[in-house]
């Protein structure tokens, strides 16, 4: 290889070959995969607001808003007056939430909040 | 007269060095790789696509059912209407409404079911005979002549 005497064992890679190789792992790298949308958040938003509208009409008891909070959501945490009920699992990845206070018809008021936690 | 090594050549002709080779074989798998992947990656975008339609118009119209009041298609707002005071009640649907529920069909998407659940017993209230696998269900909360039921809307693309 251009008169150049090689008497050792070796291995050999040519610039050209070098190059390959970058080239190849620089478009692996930069390929990107498609992730799958969803409208996950909306539902659960929806879902808590549906809560709360029927809670504003009905104004029901701690019992009540437990009963029906378990029917709609597996893990989930309801704060009535900052009063933390757990409903399932708590988790700790992300959360949505919504808020609503409730006045019945002698105007008392109840601050209700639902916590619904994704993926535990 | 070009010489290489020790031989030397005097004719035309074309010559190939290994690393050229070993090049030309990793350029080829580069290609075929990326073929492979790119073929991939559009075959799960389309899948992924299908189901974000089908998920958007199933909650979109499980939201139209339990907010708004459609005169015209109750699958499109079941809800009891104030005419006093001008104005829907959202989350509370009046049974009187189901008899104007009729079938609602958006490109490949159609209304497969729509159910209430009160104390784990299903009540049916429209159905399509139509057969799809491809279904997503709805789960809403409402009240129903004035008890709490939850509402299934299930939606699903024509096959």
């Amino acid at each position: 290889m251009n008169r150049k005497k090689f008497s050792k064992k070796g291995f050999v890679l040519s610039m050209e070959a070098c190059f390959t190789l970058i080239i190849f792992f620089l478009i692996l790298f930069s390929m990107t995969f498609p992730t799958k949308g969803s409208l996950r958040e909306l539902i659960v938003f929806q879902q808590e607001n549906d809560l709360l509208r029927v809670w504003s009409k009905e104004f029901p008891t701690e019992e009540e808003i437990i009963k029906d909070t378990e029917k709609i959501f597996s893990n989930a945490v309801v704060f009535i007056n900052e009063k933390e009920i757990l409903i399932g699992e708590k988790c700790f990845g992300e959360s949505i939430a919504s808020e609503a206070k409730i006045i019945n018809n002698k105007l008392e008021e109840k601050l209700v909040r639902i916590v619904v936690y994704s993926d535990c | 007269m070009a010489i290489i090594g020790e031989k030397k050549f005097s004719k035309k002709g074309f010559i190939f060095s290994t690393d050229f080779i070993i090049a030309f074989i990793i350029i080829l798998f580069i290609i075929t790789s990326f073929i492979i992947i790119v073929t991939n990656n559009t075959r799960i975008s389309i899948n992924f696509e299908e189901q974000i339609y089908l998920e958007g118009k199933t909650v979109f119209v499980a939201d139209s059912f339990v907010k708004n009041y459609n005169e015209n298609n109750t699958m499109l707002g079941a809800c009891v209407v104030d005419f006093e005071r001008k104005r829907v009640l959202s989350n509370e649907i009046s049974s009187e409404n189901f008899s104007k529920i009729r079938q609602l069909e958006i490109d490949d998407f159609f209304v497969k079911k729509i159910s209430t659940v009160k104390n784990g017993v299903e009540q049916i209230i429209f159905f399509e005979q139509k057969n799809s696998e491809k279904c997503i269900t709805a789960k809403r909360f409402a009240l129903v002549d004035g008890m709490k039921k939850i509402v299934l809307l299930k939606g699903c693309l024509n096959e």
